[in-house]
């Protein structure tokens, strides 16, 4: 017998959610920081400061890029609706 | 009726049976998991052994039975191994949720008596209230990747 073995079910899920809209850029940041940079809350303050800095530059670059990523995106979309002969709906894109 | 958090029972030991597969989403060898959301008038708990359809949530957008997972595969810490799962979004949802069931809608063997299990459950999240999207997202944010807190994990 292998003795202190055990499955478990480790942290808790959380659930965000939002209404008549989807998540922004810097929610959805937020959760991508969690995954990238976990700092252990017995660390040393030292480098917790360093880490919490990091995280800091880190969570702007993602920030940058996913709105980068909306406007791209947003690019597609009025080329598609211009194809499809809907060039009024552009606009929503703006808003 | 109730929703109480638990790894399945019945998936402890069908892990020893090699029915579940937590190999990168995409590979030949992966099983495939999904997440159903429920309402608080369902009933789940450790002794879940499967999908179930009662108490499962209803709304715009949500397809019955749930969305399928992502699994980025499974690591190992100093003296454990951990699954990593991602997060999972119901988009442009109309929905109120108190938990979850996890289940595997494509085992890769049968139980002890060889016969073929389907849809088997893996573990049931409880949400610790009720989550409301409105003509919005649905989103299930799993805890970080590792060792500590790794959602499936055995240490």
């Amino acid at each position: 017998m292998i003795g202190n073995t055990s499955a478990l079910l480790g942290g808790s899920v959380e659930v965000h959610t939002t209404s008549n809209r989807g998540f922004t850029p810097e929610e959805i940041s937020e959760r991508a920081l969690k995954k990238i940079i976990s700092v252990g809350s017995d660390s040393h303050p030292a480098v917790r400061v360093q880490a919490e800095a990091f995280k800091k530059s880190i969570k702007a670059v993602l920030i940058q890029y996913m709105h980068e990523a909306i406007r791209s995106h947003n690019v597609t979309l009025a080329n598609r609706f211009t194809e499809m002969g809907h060039p009024e709906l552009i606009k929503l894109l703006d808003e | 009726m109730a929703i109480t958090q638990a790894m399945c029972t019945s998936f402890k030991t069908e892990l020893l049976l090699g029915v579940h597969r937590f190999a990168p989403s995409g590979e030949s060898a992966a099983s495939t998991f999904k997440l159903a959301l429920y309402s608080s008038g369902a009933s789940l708990s450790a002794g879940t052994t499967g999908f179930v359809a009662g108490g499962e949530c209803v709304g715009t957008n949500y397809v019955s039975a749930g969305s399928a997972l992502v699994i980025n595969g499974v690591s190992a810490g100093t003296t454990s191994g951990f699954v990593d799962i991602a997060d999972l979004t119901f988009s442009n949802v109309s929905i109120a949720a108190d938990g979850a069931l996890i289940y595997n809608t494509a085992p890769h063997a049968g139980n002890n008596a060889g016969a073929t299990i389907t849809n088997a459950a893996v573990c049931v999240l409880d949400f610790g209230s009720t989550k409301t999207a409105s003509a919005g997202d649905f989103t299930v944010v799993f805890p970080a990747f590792t060792s500590a807190a790794a959602i499936i994990r055995i240490a």
